[in-house]
């Protein structure tokens, strides 16, 4: 009886540990994908805000949404904050005859990168074309 | 038969549902990881759609001066010679959807005034099998006949998973 009690007290404990373990992987497992949520959900808002924005083509003083103007990538700053927290980001414009200009720093190795490419209009001079607005997202 | 002291039946069974409790407790406590990541790519989808939209209602096709959007909307309301001929802006809209949808993601551009329907579809032929991603709006054109008059095209784009 003794040796049957000591068997149980033993299973008891191992899943108990092993439930612990569980635990703090599957919080470990959340805060990963949380954390990438949030970089993503950043890459989404920096995006927008270049489009819309930053990078917006301007004619006769009205700002054209949705349609971007390469010749204004030199003016985007180094750094965006959101939340409360800093990103570094590059950008690329390139336009479906193949052209294509680009900003801003390399992405650094090791370091989590979000990404999104954006359909837009570009302005390459005469006229309105297709193009795509590809921009990268890492921690500062 | 086995009496309650002897337990080896009664132990055996709560071993094995204490074991079952913790496999669908660790399934459970594992998939709360992976609920955002989904949330945030629908997101993401559904701004490209929208950026997708406005991009053609802004952007020209080669060689012409009216954006993708008016170009089809002119075909559709067959009045006088369109700006761009039906046969040209149907091989310019599919090289710019090719170019402007997002990878392994199927596009449809729907335009549509009173019965008369434009729907192309990017790669051709393929259709929403799960989530679609739709965005929608007007394009106005100013008619200039001997009464002038204003046609809104109904125009609907959307994104897909292939």
């Amino acid at each position: 009886m003794d040796l049957v009690r000591i068997f149980r007290s033993i299973v008891v404990a191992l899943l108990v540990v092993v439930f612990l373990a569980l635990l703090v992987s599957a919080y470990s497992s959340y805060r990963v994908g949380l954390s990438t949520a949030k970089l993503a959900d950043a890459c989404s808002s920096i995006a927008n805000h270049l489009a819309l924005n930053e990078l917006a083509y301007t004619a006769g003083g009205n700002t054209v949404e949705y349609a971007v103007d390469p010749s204004r990538l030199d003016q985007l700053p180094e750094l965006v904050g959101v939340g409360q927290e800093n990103y570094s980001f590059c950008v690329q414009i390139s336009t479906l005859d193949g052209w294509s200009a680009s900003h801003g720093d390399s992405v650094p190795p090791d370091t989590p990168v979000a990404a999104l490419s954006l359909p837009v209009a570009v302005f390459d001079n005469t006229k309105l074309v297709p193009g795509v607005l590809e921009v990268q997202v890492w921690r500062a | 038969m086995a009496s309650v002291d002897q337990r080896g039946v009664s132990d055996a069974i709560a071993v094995t549902l204490m074991l079952v409790l913790l496999v669908l407790a660790g399934a459970y406590l594992h998939s709360f990881g992976f609920t955002a990541l989904p949330a945030v790519a629908s997101r993401q989808l559904q701004l490209q759609t929208s950026y997708l939209y406005h991009a053609l209602e802004l952007a020209q096709p080669e060689n012409y001066s009216v954006s993708f959007f008016r170009a089809i909307a002119e075909n559709l309301l067959d009045i006088g010679e369109p700006a761009v001929p039906g046969s040209v802006i149907r091989e310019e809209l599919s090289r710019a959807l090719d170019f402007l949808c997002p990878p392994e993601h199927g596009a449809r551009v729907e335009l549509r005034f009173e019965n008369r329907l434009w729907v192309q579809t990017v790669p051709e032929n393929s259709a929403p099998s799960g989530d679609e991603y739709v965005f929608s709006g007007t394009v106005t054109l100013v008619i200039a006949e001997a009464e002038n008059h204003v046609a809104q095209v109904e125009a609907r784009v959307s994104l897909y998973p292939l």
